[in-house]
């Protein structure tokens, strides 16, 4: 286990590039903000719009979901890192190392990521709470609940692309493959629209699957759209997920490890 | 002329190496079909989404609205000749021009074709045109067939002079290494072409139109095609004007920037 925790230990030592980063890419947001409140204005403005989101809300809706993007995406780098790995031959030096290729996958990201929520949590509340952004509300008491929804969000995630960088084992070329994926993701985990929005047999599918737990779910809480009892529900469900993707990781690794061949170099 | 043929030719082999290349893997010919659909299916389902709470957005109905997202899309499919600025500053860094530089070939076309995925945009073109077709047959829209020829025209104008911009910022690397952050937030500003243009305050729409040909690369000529805009000689000159600017610039930005390349060979 320590030498996981000296993984992300290493990751935190980065942290000044970490914090670029997020700078940087808090650098379009006002942009992109301004395009998505001249559309939303436009629509409450011109429309009787019988949704069950307000503009404020949908507004902070988008707000979270820009920065929880921000935490999370990062670690859809690993199925292009594994791939590279494998198709350069390099996988020889985890497979060398005394550790498991995927729980140091994890570790790495989750190093990454805490920096990001930390940041991004700040960021959110300093931007709602002090600076009063667009009247948007968030109900505080659920940022504990929002903190566990969106890590295991990230561990649906990160799982999801270790899965994919693992196919390379047969496919060779998963790079369109890990490109659809993150199509999937955009339609079913709340990344176009609040899922609630949805037409009614598009939510039904959304039920069925893990992606509205990456965005969707931990976004809710934090609005305070869920009630404190299904939260609990919601993260159990979340939790299986979590556990289910984990299994299926360690699984299609196990199986595809075995095919690895490399000449050294 | 013969830099001309020359010119052609070196994309016409990139465009064979490239088609080899795709079909080299079938998983990943399909994978490239899927994500081209998925691709189109955002902003269907955000349209569609969306109309289930108002009537129209902005006096567009849902099926002006899906022909508005297939001109998008061809205009997309366009752009897809300009696919090769996305590395163009990594690789000016990196130094990798003397590859192009010391061969007897067009710079520009290699740089531009080398890693250009022929085959996924000329399947986003078709799938465009099909959808174009498709909608116009399933809610029996009638397009103005005198304005085609123009709303085409404007199209391809319009994507052809923002890739030019976003050309010229890409040339910037020559001067300032990474660029990418600058490139990226014009990037992020064309997202607005996404939606029709009218939603947006007035002034700026007028950025829009008389900066950015945004308004020419989607929304003029679809609602040229469906009768919403009548022909405007005045815009008409403003986009032959900013086309004509571009393409000056672009060639100047560019033979500045090749003055000014180094590299230590490797």
């Amino acid at each position: 286990m320590r030498k996981y925790i000296r993984t992300m230990y290493i990751v935190f030592r980065r942290l000044k590039e970490f914090l670029v980063n997020f700078i940087g890419q808090m650098m379009y947001f006002p942009i992109k903000f301004a395009i998505l409140y001249f559309i939303w204005s436009y629509i409450y403005g011109n429309s009787a719009v019988d949704a069950s989101y307000s503009f404020e809300e949908m507004l902070g809706y988008y707000f979270i979901l820009a920065i929880v993007q921000t935490c999370i995406m990062p670690c859809g780098l690993a199925a292009y890192e594994e791939w590279e790995t494998i198709n350069s031959g390099k996988m020889n030096l985890y497979l060398t190392k005394p550790i498991s290729y995927p729980i140091y996958m994890y570790a790495e990201k989750m190093g990454s990521f805490l920096i990001y929520m930390a940041t991004g949590l700040l960021f959110i509340y300093v931007t709602v709470f002090v600076m009063q952004f667009f009247g948007v509300e968030l109900v505080v008491r659920h940022t504990g609940w929002f903190c566990i929804s969106l890590f295991m969000g990230f561990t649906i995630m990160v799982n999801l692309f270790t899965i994919i960088g693992h196919i390379t084992f047969w496919v060779e070329n998963v790079l369109s493959l890990r490109d659809n994926l993150w199509n999937i993701i955009k339609i079913f985990s709340g990344e176009i629209f609040p899922i609630a929005m949805y037409p009614l047999f598009l939510q039904k599918i959304c039920g069925f699957l893990p992606f509205q737990y990456i965005y969707f779910q931990p976004i809710s809480i934090l609005q305070g759209k869920i009630p404190v009892d299904k939260i609990v529900q919601n993260l159990t469900v979340q939790a299986g997920w979590c556990l289910l993707l984990i299994v299926v990781n360690a699984i299609v690794w196990k199986k595809g490890n075995v095919r690895y061949v490399s000449q050294g170099g | 002329m013969r830099s001309m043929s020359g010119f052609f030719n070196i994309i016409r082999r990139f465009a064979i190496i490239s088609v080899k290349k795709v079909s080299a893997y079938q998983f990943e010919l399909w994978m490239t079909l899927i994500q081209l659909l998925f691709n189109l299916s955002f902003t269907v389902i955000f349209w569609y989404t969306l109309l289930q709470f108002i009537p129209a957005f902005a006096g567009w109905e849902i099926d002006e609205l899906l022909l508005y997202t297939s001109m998008l899309f061809l205009g997309e499919g366009i752009s897809g000749i300009f696919f090769g600025f996305r590395d163009m500053p990594e690789r000016i860094l990196q130094g990798e021009l003397d590859k192009f530089l010391t061969r007897p070939v067009n710079v520009m076309a290699a740089m531009l074709f080398e890693n250009v995925s022929v085959l996924y945009f000329i399947e986003q073109i078709c799938v465009s045109v099909l959808m174009v077709g498709v909608i116009m047959w399933k809610y029996r829209i009638t397009i103005l067939v005198s304005h085609l020829p123009i709303a085409l025209l404007n199209l391809i104008l319009g994507v052809i002079t923002i890739q030019l911009i976003i050309g010229v910022l890409t040339f910037l690397s020559f001067w300032f290494g990474r660029i990418e952050n600058l490139r990226n937030l014009f990037l992020s500003v064309l997202e607005v072409k996404e939606y029709p243009i009218t939603i947006f305050p007035r002034p700026i729409r007028r950025v829009l139109t008389y900066t950015i040909p945004v308004y020419f690369a989607a929304y003029y000529p679809c609602a040229l095609l469906i009768g919403k805009e009548t022909v405007d000689i005045g815009l008409e000159a403003v986009l032959c004007l900013q086309t004509v600017f571009w393409v000056w610039m672009f060639g100047k930005v560019w033979k500045m920037g090749l003055r000014r390349y180094e590299a230590n060979g490797g």
